[in-house]
């Protein structure tokens, strides 16, 4: 007998699936209007030390990240390729893992007003190493996608009918420790400092 | 799993006269305990999802056999591994076996309880494999070979100036020559220390939080991003988790979510919540090709539908250990087993064998708290009792204290003759007291050696009651 099945037969195994229904139970203070929505996320941001602030358009990002860090080198995720970069005074650059005080630059599938969170997806033209490997992580937000419970970002998903991908972040403001003495120290391992843009709708791929 | 819990009485001794850990244990009231009650207080909501979250576990571990399942479908449909460990030295031999195959040289691990449960670093190292600890606190135990003295905080027993010398002494070697001061100088060097372990890593090693059995996914939780490093950079992810930790779906588990972390670091979220399903898909620009799950048994199957059996729906959040005033006094070194605490001693007989740790069910005042933050509501003291009664009942209790017992009873039997004893006991008491309290008794020392006896007053229960 394999330990699969041994360690199986000693646990009460139905093959039909068990009478189960997962009721949510989501907090009340999400359930509110768009605009209240990103409201609440905006002040969840802040509370998580990660700052905040809205562009009008996706065009105006690059012009946003110069300001932030004029002429720094930054990396950008594939997926806003199609943003403004040249005209900027900014360099991009390949991902150099060893390199440490990394600024990068990425989209997110959705924000989660009830804590704050950034959720990042993995895929063909984003690289997930970006959201660790950075110091700085600079994150744009699409105002239509931001929810009030976690729950909803797994129904935005069904909706856009993607598939799960490897991997969902979700992400609240910076790395942190307090390991040391029960003390929060920031950055980690991951980003020691997160900013995060509003936009509104934009054109990218799924 | 290896355990030392039968010296647990010297090691508590021992404890109690060491002043730097009892300066450190002061952290836990202000960074655990009020941080738990603050964040509970934040979310109205909060002994519902609670009483939701104790269902939820309760159900997947009665359809055990059945979520299992499932969640290795979805693990396969997405290119994963699933692997099934009967025991610590199966599991420790499939993770392994994986790395051998992979040709790896560098592991980089992030923290898992599970694998301290079965001891995975030693034996990898035994085998070539160099694995490395990526954790803040998990790195500084493996630096100083030690064990983890909490279930989320690992090095909750050391003092900033003992990390400082660790790193000093370690450091060196990476070209670190400054003894440092400040925390954050700490965390700084420890970052780009690890870094080159994350980088050089062919395998990574992680554990989980929960495990989704409708979409197959693994989910873990942490503040610092190592775990998401470990899973990004390496070839091969390794997951390597107990087989409870499986819960129905998404929902489910976000409703686990936020009980967990509020009752563990007292967050309403912690930095990093990931979610793994699968491996690498074909065209990403990131992540491991090869994902594999170990779902280890190691004598939980054996709780199901036993005394025991609540126990399987615990998150590891270490809110009994927090809450704990036998825990706050000794940490969690005394126990002698990576699970200290209250969850400890109902898991450490269990998994050790009671033989091995009947201590641990018998270090509790029996107060309570421990069952009240339970975010999933286990009956800790109900079940650490149980443990006690089959020590009794397997003649496992020291002569003189089942001496001391038997006498006991049957005094109880006898109730004239115990109001007699009764009210002498409390005039000799009377003798030895001071202002109100005793600070001294010639067959009492293990009481007042490390704390006062308050004299009895005012008669006996009995006396008073009358006089009422
Ligand atoms: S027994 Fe309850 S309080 Fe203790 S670690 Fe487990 S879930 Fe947390």
């Amino acid at each position: 007998m394999t330990s699969r099945q041994s360690i199986l037969s000693k646990l009460p195994a139905k093959a039909t699936p068990p009478a189960w229904s997962s009721q949510r139970l989501v907090p009340a203070f999400v359930q509110q209007d768009q605009a209240q929505l990103v409201a609440l996320f905006c002040e969840k941001v802040m509370l998580s030390q990660a700052t905040i602030e809205t562009v009008a358009s996706v065009n105006e990002v690059p012009a946003r990240v110069a300001a932030l860090f004029p002429n720094a080198e930054i990396v950008v995720s594939d997926v806003l390729n199609n943003l403004p970069w040249s005209q900027v005074a900014l360099q991009r650059v390949g991902l150099d893992l060893a390199k440490d005080g990394i600024i990068a630059v990425t989209d997110c599938f959705a924000g989660v007003a009830e804590t704050g969170t950034l959720v990042l997806l993995s895929g063909r033209d984003r690289d997930s190493r970006l959201n660790f490997v950075s110091q700085t992580h600079i994150v744009i937000v699409e105002a239509s996608s931001i929810v009030g419970p976690y729950e909803d970002v797994w129904q935005m998903l069904r909706d856009a009918t993607i598939s799960i991908p490897r991997a969902v972040n979700f992400v609240t403001g910076p790395s942190r420790t307090a390991d040391i003495e029960q003390t929060i120290e920031l950055g980690a391992h991951g980003p020691g400092e997160v900013h995060v843009i509003i936009v509104d709708a934009f054109e990218h791929q799924p | 799993m290896e355990v030392t819990s039968n010296q647990f009485k010297q090691e508590a001794s021992k404890a109690l006269r060491n002043p730097v850990l009892q300066k450190a244990l002061g952290h836990i009231e202000e960074g655990f305990v009020e941080a738990r009650n603050q964040a509970a207080r934040r979310l109205p909501e909060f002994e519902q999802m609670r009483d939701r979250a104790r269902d939820i576990k309760a159900h997947a571990i009665d359809n055990l056999g059945f979520y299992l399942s499932q969640f290795e479908d979805q693990v396969i449909a997405q290119g994963g591994q699933v692997h099934w460990a009967a025991d610590a030295q199966e599991a420790r031999e499939i993770v392994a076996a994986i790395c051998l195959d992979q040709g790896a040289r560098n592991i980089a691990k992030s923290k898992s309880m599970v694998t301290e449960e079965i001891e995975l670093g030693p034996y990898l190292e035994a085998k070539g494999l160099a694995s490395v600890e990526t954790d803040l606190g998990e790195y500084i135990i493996q630096l100083r070979d030690e064990k983890p003295s909490h279930i989320i905080a690992p090095i909750i027993h050391l003092s900033k100036e003992q990390v400082s010398d660790t790193f000093y002494e370690h450091h060196q070697k990476h070209g670190y020559f400054d003894k440092l001061t400040e925390r954050s100088a700490l965390v700084k060097q420890a970052r780009s220390v690890l870094r080159k372990s994350f980088m050089n890593a062919d395998v990574g090693i992680t554990g989980a939080n929960f495990l989704v059995a409708e979409t197959g996914s693994v989910v873990l939780v942490t503040n610092e991003g190592n775990g998401d490093l470990v899973t990004t950079i390496p070839d091969t992810h390794i997951v390597v988790t107990g087989i409870e930790k499986v819960v129905p779906t998404m929902d489910d588990c976000h409703t686990l979510l936020r009980v967990l972390v509020r009752s563990a670091t007292g967050q309403d979220t912690t930095s990093y919540v990931s979610f793994f399903t699968g491996a690498k898909r074909p065209g990403d620009a990131a992540g491991p090709s090869n994902f594999h799950v170990v779902l280890v048994d190691n004598g939980r199957s054996d709780m199901v539908g036993g005394v025991n059996h609540d126990m399987l729906r615990c998150i590891r959040c270490g809110a009994c250990l927090n809450h704990c005033p036998v825990y706050a006094n000794i940490g969690g070194h005394a126990y002698g087993s990576v699970y200290p605490g209250p969850m400890g001693a109902v898991l450490t007989p269990q998994l050790a064998g009671v033989e091995q740790a009947i201590d641990l069910p018998n270090a509790s005042t029996f107060c309570g708290k421990c069952e009240e933050v339970c975010p999933v509501r286990i009956p800790l003291p109900s079940l650490m009792r149980h443990w006690r009664e089959e020590e009794f009942a397997r003649h496992l209790t020291p002569k003189p204290m089942r001496f001391g017992l038997g006498m006991w009873s049957w005094l109880g039997r006898q109730p004239a003759l115990y109001r007699v004893v009764l009210s002498m006991v409390q005039r000799v008491l009377g003798l030895f007291a001071k202002r109100g309290w005793v600070k001294h008794l010639p067959m009492g020392t293990s009481w007042t050696l490390y704390r006062d006896m308050k004299a009895p007053k005012g008669g006996s229960f009995q006396q008073q009651w009358r006089r009422r």
